[in-house]
């Protein structure tokens, strides 16, 4: 018996490929035989990460872990595979909020529905990254046994050295940053963070920037409609970084003072454990697997009027015992998401199946 | 967290009503999915002349066409051969580039073209049931007499 895992891209930097990696690691230690396939790698990873997914041979007593987070022809050969299937779903963001701004985007997402649809009633098992995530699966007509278990996430790789120049020049000008990480995608909202940091700016602390760490490739439109925004409304000191290397994000998050993330569309978000591990109080908006995710690890709001937006990053940023408590609430809820924690539940789920 | 959130939620709730911050913030709807600032009114002739300049110039060539004689020459050929390397890959990209616009314009002139023609028949239907038309209610009128 082996336990292979299924993804369509291993990507490089990305959350899903990193798990991928963590995972047969995982089961490799746990001395199960594994194997990772792929339709295809990231050049910037070593060439043996994963195997083409063509060469995949499983027997009826094996495990084949599918990372399910899009539309690809994979969803429908995995239907169709002999042996017990296991869903890690990714979750998929629904097209409607890629309308206007990629229509291949949002084709793909409808095409990863139908096929999240199509392995419904061939799913043996589900390893859900959120109790949302869990939720839209069973939404979908899954009815299997399941399990949630947040992604595994390698955070031994943040304690690598910062960028000190970013460090420097952005903390030693008595400036307020407020941050936030991911993709320029519309499902995350970046709008209403700016719309909520021009009240903030303009009302509270003038001495503030905004900071969107994320790669805009593939959103131009989104992004340039974000830049037209930004200039209509006359705002200044936001930044984009677009993409930078990994030395450099850990110095924004160093850098950051809150992070604030209005996102409406999410299946874990990894930046807020990101935050948390960097002691970043975090304000975030009470929707899809956000909650889940944070725990009690920050403050979750169930409004988004940009000017309240801005009264709570106010009150947060000016009462240094709340910004404590938040650091330590965030620091205790990392635990939760710690590797070792994370790899145990993983095993427990795999043990019980197993038996 | 130790505090009791509900406490701290009406706290912030209360300074938000108090302070009643102007809502001066135009939605993020004005400004359009499409850039149209950037973009001029629709002119049929300009649309025309873009369409043929793509055309006509959408491969760039990596041939500078140096044909000097002489020492020049030769110097002028041995620098364009040492960045080659660096030149060719750009040259590649751009004109990867430019098939894509080039592709993209010409299935918009397609479009326009496709929706010309379209507008042309409508145009012609509706002449069509206008004549018609007349025709039913001058028959309906001389048999209304009649009766």
């Amino acid at each position: 018996m082996k336990i292979v895992q299924v993804v369509p891209t291993v990507a490089f930097g990305d959350a899903i490929g990193n798990e991928t990696i963590a995972i047969k690691k995982m089961l490799s230690d746990a001395g199960y035989q594994t194997e990772l396939y792929a339709d295809g790698v990231d050049k910037r990873l070593p060439s043996d990460t994963a195997k083409p997914v063509q060469k995949l041979k499983v027997s009826k007593d094996d495990i084949v872990i599918y990372h399910l987070a899009t539309g690809t022809p994979l969803n429908y050969e995995m239907g169709r595979l002999d042996c017990r299937l296991f869903i890690r779903y990714h979750n998929i963001t629904p097209s409607r909020f890629f309308k206007g701004y990629s229509t291949k985007l949002a084709a793909l997402d409808e095409e990863g529905y139908a096929g999240a649809r199509f392995l419904a009633d061939k799913a043996d098992h589900i390893l859900a990254v959120s109790e949302y995530n869990l939720s839209d699966l069973r939404g979908m007509g899954y009815q299997c046994g399941a399990d949630v278990v947040p992604i595994l996430l390698a955070l031994d790789d943040y304690k690598k050295k910062p960028n000190e120049e970013i460090i420097k020049k952005y903390t030693s000008d008595g400036y307020t940053n407020i941050l936030f990480t991911g993709r320029i995608v519309p499902n995350k909202k970046h709008e209403d963070i700016i719309r909520a940091f021009y009240y903030y700016k303009t009302y509270f602390n003038e001495k503030s920037r905004l900071i969107f760490v994320g790669n805009e490739s593939g959103m131009e439109k989104y992004y340039n409609r974000l830049k037209d925004y930004i200039s209509l409304t006359g705002l200044k000191d936001v930044i984009f970084t677009g993409h930078i290397k990994f030395d450099e994000i850990l110095a924004w998050y160093r850098a950051a003072d809150l992070f604030l993330c209005l996102s409406e569309h999410e299946g874990f978000c990894v930046p807020l454990v990101e935050a948390m591990y960097f002691e970043v109080p975090i304000l975030a908006y009470d929707c899809c697997a956000v909650p889940d995710t944070l725990g009690e690890g920050g403050i979750v709001i169930d409004n988004k009027e940009p000017r309240y937006v801005a009264e709570w990053m106010n009150r947060i940023l000016t009462d240094e015992a709340l910004m404590q408590e938040m650091k330590e609430a965030g620091k205790k809820r990392l635990s939760d998401l710690s590797r070792e924690k994370v790899e145990r539940m993983f095993l427990d789920c795999l043990k019980r199946q197993l038996a | 967290m130790e505090r009791d959130m509900n406490i701290l939620k009406e706290q912030v709730e209360e300074s938000f009503r108090k302070r009643n911050l102007p809502e001066e913030l135009a939605p993020f709807d004005t400004v359009s999915i499409h850039s149209a600032r950037t973009v001029e009114p629709y002119d049929e002739e300009v649309f025309g002349d873009y369409i043929q300049d793509v055309n006509g110039y959408c491969t760039v060539s990596d041939d500078l066409g140096v044909r000097h004689p002489g020492l020049k020459g030769v110097m002028k050929r041995l620098m364009i051969k040492l960045v080659r390397f660096y030149v060719l890959p750009i040259v590649e990209k751009q004109n990867l580039y430019n098939a894509t616009v080039k592709g993209a314009m010409n299935q918009f002139d397609a479009y326009v073209a496709y929706n010309e023609a379209r507008m042309e028949y409508y145009e012609k239907q509706i002449e069509r049931l206008e004549n018609e038309l007349s025709v039913l209610q001058g028959k309906n009128k001389t048999e209304r007499q009649s009766l």
